[in-house]
């Protein structure tokens, strides 16, 4: 692993550019990316499609469905940081080795996972309330990435190893603004991209099997693929959007630098010691 | 960054038929969507001026069927040559990219002409399938490494950033301490080009850190180059990386340009400076080791 050797390039970017950059980070890692998308988002499709199965078909029948959809909102919500954690595992691996290993990525989502269980699904359990949860995602976007790639220890251990905590406050605190303005256009961008894959289901649909009615199926399944897809993209975008943050908060592109810059001195110090 | 593979990025470089290479960052399907919303705010907005005014001139002289038919005109023009005279007429500019700074050029760098502006304009129509929802034309952008859609890979378009880049003189070291110091380092130590990069990033960024965090960055640097040096233990590492920069970049430029930078073991001769800075306590090769261990440990996301 050389840190300054990343497979994306580290520097401070506009949130368009980050959105643009997602796109060619999709297609670079498309193959392995989807199967680590898959990993957590196949499950959580069928859980929520066995959680939502009681509701009746007359429902859909009667219009819009709107309470099944907000309830498949709510439920994703709810899902997303568990169902996305293989993935930002993934990405976190691919930015430094040319073989991210799916062993390793499969241990660090176990060693993460209680504190994924307390933070993203015990305390939103407790905190029943949906709009707490929204200030969650536009406040602490990077808790996910913090657990995740950062591994940082439920507790403080030393003041040199915070806890999640007080990690997840450091590193967001004072751009409340920034990261509120990044969350609605996300908000804003995500909506119109579901929408839009959505719409060209229906109209992909009606094209090749001459079915201009909406079935049920548009309504459940492709509703739920088109929130998935959109989800799976969004991933990558928080994923760059956590080392911009890095990059403008901390100067993380000076630390690998300098802490590649380090290794090779000290290596150079203990072949001149060696000989 | 250094790289030895091609690193993924929005930045593309063009060398022009003169031979000459530009770098451009290449505008994608999102930094191109807020100027193709103005754009179109700017059509409705004159297709429904257009029409109060023809619809009630024509109409006052009893022709509001001909003001409909001449307004249906100016509709059918600014939908499928607004972007092509304005890209032709403004250098490959419509007034939403020009708010957003964006423009076309041809892929090898040259100005659009007529005719690729306005068939890049006309296939829009084809990128916006299935529908008008666009996800042809964003999967088609996605993947190429230009972003272009499927109406500039036919007309050989693309958009780029226009980017005003202020390039700054060398950046100065105020310290008189870090002056000092850089005057008493060894003579003989000249640093890689790697190293010589890492400090011109550090110093160059250094301003926006907090003293705390300054000095945790310059702790990779700093604990290998002390040794390498054979500086006393209290040795300030952000001071030293800033002596360091000074020395590299401000005193040696002033020097004739002696021979290609080499690597700091092999560079460092300690018998043509001295070390200035010998203490009587001899570090233990334990600590050494010990502050030595602490940068290889490989965990890039790790906070330090």
């Amino acid at each position: 692993m050389q840190l300054d050797n990343t497979r994306i390039a580290i520097r401070e970017r506009t949130f368009v550019d980050v959105l643009d950059l997602a796109l060619r980070v999709v297609r670079w890692c498309a193959g392995p990316l989807a199967i680590a998308l898959a990993a957590g988002i196949v499950p959580t499709f069928l859980l929520n499609a066995y959680l939502l199965s009681g509701y009746e078909e007359p429902d859909f029948e009667l219009g819009f469905p709107i309470w099944y959809m907000i309830d498949v909102a709510l439920l994703m919500l709810w899902e997303i940081p568990l169902a996305t954690a293989p993935a930002t595992l993934y990405l976190g691996q691919a930015l430094f080795e040319e073989r991210p290993s799916a062993g390793r990525i499969a241990g660090n989502f176990v060693r993460s996972l209680p504190q994924l269980i307390w933070y993203q699904v015990v305390l939103r359990v407790m905190v029943l309330f949906p709009p707490a949860w929204l200030w969650l995602f536009a406040q602490r976007p990077y808790l996910n990435e913090v657990i995740l790639l950062e591994r940082t220890p439920l507790a403080q251990k030393t003041p040199a190893n915070p806890s999640t905590g007080r990690r997840c406050r450091t590193l967001h605190a004072g751009r409340g603004g920034d990261l509120f303005g990044r969350w609605m256009a996300a908000v804003t961008v995500g909506a119109l991209l579901a929408a839009s894959c959505w719409g060209s289901m229906y109209l992909g649909g009606g094209f090749l099997l001459n079915e201009w009615e909406p079935g049920n199926g548009w309504f459940t399944h492709g509703f739920h693929l088109a929130l998935w897809l959109v989800v799976g993209l969004f991933t990558v975008v928080r994923f760059l959007g956590y080392l911009d943050l890095r990059i403008r908060r901390e100067g993380w592109e000076v630390e690998l630098l300098m802490r590649a810059e380090g290794a090779r001195l000290s290596r150079a110090i203990d072949s001149g010691a060696g000989e | 960054m250094q790289s030895d593979a091609k690193q993924l990025d929005t930045q593309i470089e063009i060398v022009t038929p003169e031979n000459i290479a530009f770098q451009y960052r290449v505008a994608g399907p999102f930094r191109r969507l807020p100027a193709y919303l103005i754009d179109l705010a700017v059509r409705a907005g004159v297709a429904a001026v257009a029409f109060g005014v023809l619809v009630f001139a024509f109409g006052m002289a009893g022709l509001a069927s001909l003001g409909f038919g001449v307004w249906l005109t100016l509709a059918f023009l600014l939908t499928w040559f607004y972007g092509g005279v304005f890209e032709t007429f403004y250098n490959g500019q419509t007034p939403g990219k020009r708010l957003m700074r964006i423009r076309v050029l041809s892929v090898d760098g040259r100005a659009v002409n007529a005719l690729q502006a306005t068939l890049r304009n006309v296939l829009r129509t084809v990128d916006g399938q299935p529908g008008l929802f666009y996800l042809l034309g964003l999967a088609v952008a996605t993947m190429n490494d230009r972003f272009q859609r499927l109406g500039d890979l036919a007309c050989g378009t693309m958009v780029v950033v226009e980017e005003r880049q202020w390039y700054g003189d060398v950046v100065r070291v105020d310290d008189p301490r870090a002056i000092r110091l850089a005057a008493e380092l060894p003579a003989g130590f000249q640093p890689s080009r790697s190293l010589a990069r890492a400090l011109a990033t550090y110093v160059g960024r250094r301003e926006n850190f907090s003293p705390s965090r300054r000095a945790q960055l310059a702790r990779h640097l700093g604990v290998p180059l002390r040794h390498i040096l054979d500086l006393p233990p209290e040795t300030d590492f952000d001071r030293l990386l800033c002596a360091l920069y000074h020395r590299t970049f401000i005193t040696d430029q002033e020097e004739p340009p002696g021979s290609e930078p080499i690597s700091p073991m092999v560079a460092f001769d300690k018998s043509a400076g001295g070390n200035p800075f010998a203490s009587s306590t001899t570090e233990t090769t334990e600590v050494v080791n010990e502050d030595l261990s602490e940068p290889r440990t490989e965990q890039p996301f790790g906070v330090r």
